[in-house]
């Protein structure tokens, strides 16, 4: 049996945490860490799986999920730091015009902003003890990932989006 | 790329800039600006900004999203070609609740 990471059940997990038991005071420190990585995994598991859905929409299920594995992080955040101009391509790149073209969908730039925010919230989640998290913050982390997985399944169905997803592809090393 | 030394200026200038704006619900009282260094060993500014406590549980997303987007475009006009991260934290912050029971 086949038991798939959803990036939808993550994100419940996320909200659950993150909205914690409803009482007077905060969640707990740790519920909130987690909450903040659980929203961060949903948008990375949504990512690789809407990108293979997409290129190779009628391959088995088994092989997509096969597909999906060596999706890297690094290379989903090259691209969007190159889309959202954070860190572009270099100018003799093939590829700097196509990511200069993307920042034209605000859907896409919103997609690769968000991608680089809950990575470093993700990164502050684990690993970082000085870093503070509150309930409203966190809440806002889980609503920012939600949007982003929904805004996935858009550009999905339009050629800019496609062109992400390539861009992506070519930067995973297999 | 820029050293730390020139960046603490830049993320001190984005802070001023942001300290007391308003987008939409979410008003700004307070900024401070920090160099670090993100998930793949690269420089970036955070800003921390101290906001009015949100009506509901959280504050509007497209509100966020506004105030993300206005300080991504003042990093792009100031040519500032590395990641800035915001984080909003409230003004009132209650307990957590295993600080409530260790107390």
């Amino acid at each position: 049996m086949i038991r798939e990471i959803s990036p939808g059940r993550l994100l419940d997990q996320a909200e659950r945490l993150g909205r914690g038991t409803g009482g007077r005071g905060q969640p707990r420190n740790g519920d909130l860490r987690r909450a903040v990585s659980s929203a961060y995994y949903a948008l990375f598991h949504a990512y690789t799986l809407t990108i293979v859905e997409t290129l190779v929409p009628a391959s088995p299920r088994e092989d997509q999920l096969r597909l999906v594995r060596p999706f890297q992080h690094t290379a989903i955040k090259t691209v969007c730091q190159a889309v959202v101009g954070s860190k572009p391509f270099s100018s003799t790149s093939a590829h700097r015009p196509i990511a200069d073209d993307l920042q034209s969908d605000v859907r896409i730039l919103q997609i690769c902003q968000s991608f680089l925010d809950l990575q470093q919230r993700r990164h502050q989640a684990d690993y970082d003890h000085l870093a503070d998290f509150s309930r409203p913050d966190t809440l806002t982390v889980v609503a920012e990932a939600r949007r982003a997985v929904e805004l996935l399944a858009e550009i999905a169905e339009i050629n800019r989006g496609r062109m992400l997803f390539l861009l992506i592809s070519l930067q995973t090393k297999l | 790329m820029l050293a730390d030394s020139d960046l603490l200026p830049l993320g001190r200038d984005l802070a001023a800039w942001l300290r007391g704006q308003r987008f939409g619900e979410v008003r700004v009282h307070d900024v401070t600006s920090e160099i670090v260094v993100d998930a793949d060993g690269d420089p970036a500014v955070t800003l921390v900004a101290i906001v009015a406590d949100p009506r509901a549980d959280t504050w509007p997303l497209e509100d966020v999203m506004s105030l993300r987007g206005a300080v991504r475009e003042q990093a792009n006009e100031r040519e500032l070609s590395l990641n800035v991260y915001v984080t909003l934290r409230p003004t009132t912050e209650d307990q957590q609740d295993d600080e409530a029971s260790e107390a």
